[in-house]
């Protein structure tokens, strides 16, 4: 019997927390979220690892075994100046046949128009063993510490006008770190509408063109070295589209 | 608002208690209390792992897997234990091509080496295996390793005077079973933690490698890119990382066919007929003869193979080995007799002498 008073006791003391607790979230200013999903491409069909087969923008054929890239320091702008969102240890591997998705939490209220983002690893990170977010250095995406991350790897075969073999592109090295600004076809008013879903696109062909077009029978790997990659250039230029947001 | 839903927790459980009819009884002692292993995790290593929620290190857990790691009652005949082909001097492995269980039978296989396991999801040279508790039970009662049927094991523990009492310790009954050995194994491995060699101390910010050393990192984490004049080893694709190894699975041109199709036997997808598992090279110097079937006796004869020997026809060879030469339009590897020492001089820096010294990771019975 002394036992029971002694939790109803605890209860009672409980409950104001319990209610301070509900008052609590009341109080917060107002957020929302951003569910950012990125469909890998070749032109206008899905990348499918190995069973597809692809035609490069020089013509050549191929295949894909393994793609992998980071997006980094994700940041929601508005245009008018009025608000910017940058995401905390924003660092997302992005990788066929694993993630391919992630969400932007406790954005406050407010309306974005515009999406920033970075493909690669920023210097400050690039070349420390600190691991925010998906910078594990064991995921197959570190060289050494002096090299830093691979930012993007694409691994196939290809069969060309003169020659068939390996392709293997490597992209690091702080000169390739690209920022890319997209705009969004319909701004995200957080106050409208608490969660938003935004589609983004990748097209490995273009990772091949605009304004480099290769040749994978001239080159067939790449990037491995810590000087600008045209691949890099590349994939500042159209890779990633945005295709809806909702 | 963590702290106040806990509270809140707090408060629902004597809420619960009160309702229930028989509260005037004391609620029962725990039976036994094990300590939690404090794990140091590395700074310079991944800090993301996971533990099987319901197998938490504890001392207790982790002492008793130590006793059923070199227990020699965990073989058919009482002759063999986990650590006879896992060696702790040899960084857990055995010296041998491939290792020899109880009836004398060779296993088609190597006895790989055990470190940092607990950085990895797939077990054994063919990714079999998905946790260690799981792969525990293949070596003890595969015909070719200690051919114990793991139900007489749990018999034959129960009859000591020495074992109740320490899995009573470690898991609250002194009633053996399957699964808490299992456990208990894994708990041990999991605490067989390598990250002291003169490469770790390198990556945390000392000066411990010679320049020599230093050259062979830079060869061994770099893919070569003769169009820009970059010579590298091509090793890092595979085992780079803090790790020592990208966790993957490859085809490194060993065989022009299989007799032994790694990977594939597992999935069942022709795709990874011939792919083994890239294993961490920590220790490496210690761990001879090396590949999955021990065909080569040395470290100079493991970088000829890469650099001279490679199978280009072996089906699903590679990519990253088929495209790596350090000469424009070159075929093969074309490292130099001194690229291929400076290499050779940096794997002898992965050596860890505190990691097979640890008293924490020797034989408990001698």
């Amino acid at each position: 019997m002394k036992n029971t008073l002694i939790w109803l006791l605890f209860l009672v003391l409980a409950l104001p927390l319990l209610l301070t607790a509900c008052s609590d979230e009341d109080d917060t200013p107002a957020t929302g979220n951003l569910q950012v999903n990125i469909q890998n491409m070749v032109g206008t069909a899905p990348l499918q690892l190995d069973e597809g087969t692809y035609t490069s923008p020089a013509g050549d054929t191929y295949s894909v075994s393994n793609f992998k890239y980071y997006i980094s320091n994700v940041k929601l702008i508005s245009s008018n100046g009025q608000a910017t969102f940058a995401e905390p240890e924003s660092y997302h591997l992005i990788a066929q046949g694993g993630k391919t998705a992630f969400e932007l939490k406790d954005i406050p209220v407010g309306t974005y128009d515009k999406i920033e983002l970075a493909i690669g690893v920023d210097e400050a990170h690039n070349h420390s063993t600190d691991q925010p977010g998906d910078l594990d250095p064991s995921n197959e995406m570190v060289w050494d510490w002096d090299t830093g991350y691979k930012f993007l790897s694409l691994v196939g075969a290809y069969t060309g006008d003169t020659e068939s073999g390996a392709l293997v592109f490597h992209v690091g090295g702080d000169a390739n770190y690209k920022i890319l600004t997209l705009n969004l076809p319909k701004a995200i008013n957080l106050r409208e509408q608490a969660t938003f879903e935004l589609s983004l696109q990748a097209d490995v062909n273009e990772l091949f063109q605009g304004p480099h077009t290769i040749d994978f029978d001239e080159m067939n790997s790449g990037g491995h070295g810590a000087g600008p990659s045209m691949v890099a250039e590349n994939y500042s230029n159209g890779f990633l589209k945005v295709v809806e947001v909702k | 608002m963590a702290a106040f839903r806990n509270l809140l927790y707090l408060a629902i459980i004597p809420l619960t208690f009160a309702c229930s009819p028989d509260k005037e009884t004391e609620p029962k002692v725990e039976p036994y209390t094990p300590t939690p292993y404090q794990l140091t995790i590395p700074s310079h290593f991944p800090q993301n792992i996971t533990v099987p929620p319901d197998n938490a290190l504890t001392e207790e857990g982790v002492e008793l897997g130590r006793h059923l790691f070199y227990e020699k009652k965990l073989s058919g005949n009482n002759t063999m234990s986990c650590g006879s082909c896992h060696q702790q001097d040899k960084a857990f492995t055995d010296g041998k091509a491939l290792a020899v269980g109880i009836d004398g039978i060779a296993h088609r296989r190597g006895a790989m080496s055990l470190t940092n396991m607990q950085w990895f999801t797939q077990f054994n040279w063919d990714g079999g295996t998905y946790s260690l508790e799981e792969q525990a039970r293949g070596p003890i009662e595969n015909h070719d390793e200690l051919h114990q049927d793991l139900e007489e094991a749990v018999h034959e523990l129960q009859a000591t005077t020495l074992y109740p009492p320490l899995f009573e310790k470690a898991f609250g009954s002194g009633t053996i079973t399957e699964e808490n050995i299992l456990k208990a194994l894994a708990q041990f491995q999991r605490t067989l933690i390598s990250a002291d060699s003169r490469y770790d101390k390198h990556l945390q910010g000392e000066e411990a490698l010679t320049p020599e050393e230093v050259e062979g990192m830079q060869l061994f984490m770099t893919h070569p890119e003769p169009g820009i004049g970059l010579r590298g080893g091509n090793c890092g694709d595979c085992h780079g990382g803090t790790l020592l190894s990208m966790r993957t699975f490859h085809n490194n041109g060993l065989d022009d066919t299989f007799t032994d199709n790694g990977l594939g036997e597992v999935t069942g997808n022709a795709r990874h007929n011939g792919l083994f598992k890239a294993p961490s090279l920590r220790n490496i110097a210690l761990t001879a003869p090396y590949m999955h079937d021990g065909r080569f006796q040395t470290l100079e004869e493991v970088l000829d193979h890469y650099n001279d020997h490679l199978k280009y026809n072996s089906p699903n060879l590679d990519p990253l080995i088929i495209e790596a030469s350090n000469e424009v339009d070159g075929k093969t590897l074309l490292l130099t007799e001194e690229e291929k020492r400076k290499i050779i001089a940096f794997l002898h820096a992965l050596t860890d002498d505190n990691f097979v010294k640890d008293e924490r990771f020797s034989d408990p019975h001698n």
